[in-house]
């Protein structure tokens, strides 16, 4: 059952305006989910990222609309995993930077796994908290340092210790639960 | 490509969950590209994962740096941020820059508009099949475009009070490098100049015609695939009109169109240059 966030027109109107230059009807859709894709974009590369993120997001909304198909998923979810591949790709670049920096010098120690995944766990809504605690630890640890610290599935592995294959497969369960754990909570569609 | 589509095993679901959290390296991340080409049954659990991860994070509303640098690189600045209602003005605020956007409505010039105008919207709702819901929609978004009096204006008009604006275009055209195009009609002849310093942008409209009751001048970016408006100029032929003009713009266009303003530029352009990078 889909869940209407909004009055008035749905997404896809608000879309469809967009394709005949509607400035409104953008200014409508950045009003509706320009929060949710900064704040993921903050979260993984840092707000001073984050503005160059969420402009070419609904940038390229604005110049490319078709690229929005509503048969595959809603437009909120479109526009945070686009926002999501940039904002990855941002913070994946400046790691490797950091990585090299901290190899010419002897640099500080990166935070452990533990330490990371709590802070990643302050930057979620209430609801996002009680269905992540519903996780299994190894679960919630592969989505919080993926998701929100936007480390890759090697990356993770190396974290916690374990095989990537493991880290994958923590992903998928943990997704797949997490959705079980959000329909309880009544947040998502 | 195709591959033929096989059994459930054969789907990467592991994969597919981590291509969802943007967690795969690039090699494993195209497969699963490759994957989804041809499998809607993944690109199904893709959108279903997809829509669980943005009700995790909490939204907060993003800084008004943001929507300014949205409108300058969509051609519309001026509109207000949805989020804080405020209007984005072309010009370093002075108390002699301008009318007030309702006194300049007042006086039936149409120097104040709404920058791509709610045509374009009035448009798709003729073709969409639910009118009612839109008529809805423009009068949200008008209500919307109205928080803080400011109606997505991009230009602040001078026809009353014209001695600033009009200094500051003075001083600038006076600077080095000050001219950034020159408009030229259809005959060649020099109709408009663009000018800017650390003010702001000004356009001078230096040899049009005044324009009839009901019509005026709006300005357009015609660099692009297609004109996107960047706001009225009034029915003064001779007028000075400050605006911001984003660093993404290359060709600026003047046409004649009603007050309101049009969303495709309708009858041709009255003048056209290029913007000096």
């Amino acid at each position: 059952m889909v869940r209407r966030e909004h009055d008035g027109p749905g997404d896809d109107v608000l879309v469809a305006a967009v394709v005949e230059r509607s400035h409104e009807a953008l200014a409508e859709i950045y009003r509706r989910h320009g929060g949710a894709v900064w704040s993921i974009a903050k979260q993984v590369c840092g707000a001073e990222h984050a503005e160059e993120v969420c402009q070419a997001v609904f940038t390229e909304l604005w110049s490319q609309p078709e690229r929005f198909d509503p048969a595959e998923g809603g437009l909120r979810s479109w526009l945070v995993a686009r926002a999501h591949g940039r904002a990855v790709h941002i913070a994946r670049s400046h790691e490797t930077h950091r990585h090299q920096d901290r190899d010419a010098q002897t640099a500080r120690t990166p935070p452990s796994a533990e330490v990371e995944v709590a802070g990643h766990a302050r930057a979620l809504t209430e609801a996002g908290r009680r269905a992540i605690d519903k996780l299994a630890t190894a679960e919630r640890e592969a989505i919080l340092l993926a998701y929100l610290g936007g480390h890759s599935s090697a990356e993770i592995a190396r974290l916690l210790g374990t095989l990537e294959s493991t880290v994958k497969s923590n992903i998928r369960s943990g997704l797949m639960n997490l959705r079980r754990a959000l329909e309880v909570e009544g947040v998502t569609t | 490509m195709t591959h033929p589509v096989g059994p459930v095993s054969d789907h990467p679901l592991d994969d597919l969950a981590a291509y969802a959290v943007d967690a795969l390296e690039p090699a494993a991340q195209q497969a699963v590209d490759d994957h989804l080409a041809q499998c809607a049954a993944c690109r199904a659990e893709l959108a279903r994962h997809r829509e669980t991860l943005p009700t995790l994070a909490s939204a907060e509303a993003p800084p008004s740096e943001v929507w300014q640098r949205i409108t300058a690189a969509i051609g519309a600045p001026g509109l207000p941020d949805p989020h804080t209602g405020a209007s984005d003005k072309a010009v370093p605020d002075r108390p002699t820059t301008g009318p007030p956007a309702d006194e300049a409505g007042q006086n039936g010039d149409a120097s104040v508009a709404p920058v791509s105008s709610l045509a374009g919207a009035e448009r798709a709702r003729a073709r969409r099949p639910s009118p009612l819901r839109w008529a809805a929609a423009v009068a949200g978004l008008v209500a919307a475009a109205s928080v803080g009096g400011a109606v997505g204006f991009a230009l602040a008009n001078s026809s009353a009070e014209t001695s600033d604006i009009g200094s500051l275009a003075q001083q600038a055209l006076e600077e080095p490098d000050g001219v950034l195009a020159t408009l030229a009609d259809s005959e060649g002849q020099s109709v408009a100049r663009v000018v800017a310093d650390d003010d702001g942008a000004f356009m001078l409209l230096e040899a049009l015609q005044d324009l009839p009751e009901g019509r005026a001048y709006q300005l357009w970016s015609v660099g692009g695939p297609e004109p996107v408006s960047l706001g009225m100029l009034g029915r003064d032929g001779t007028n000075t009109v400050a605006f911001r003009l984003p660093p993404t713009i290359t060709e600026l266009a003047i046409s004649v169109a009603p007050t309101s303003g049009d969303t495709t530029p309708s009858g041709g352009f009255q003048a056209s240059g290029g913007v000096l990078q």
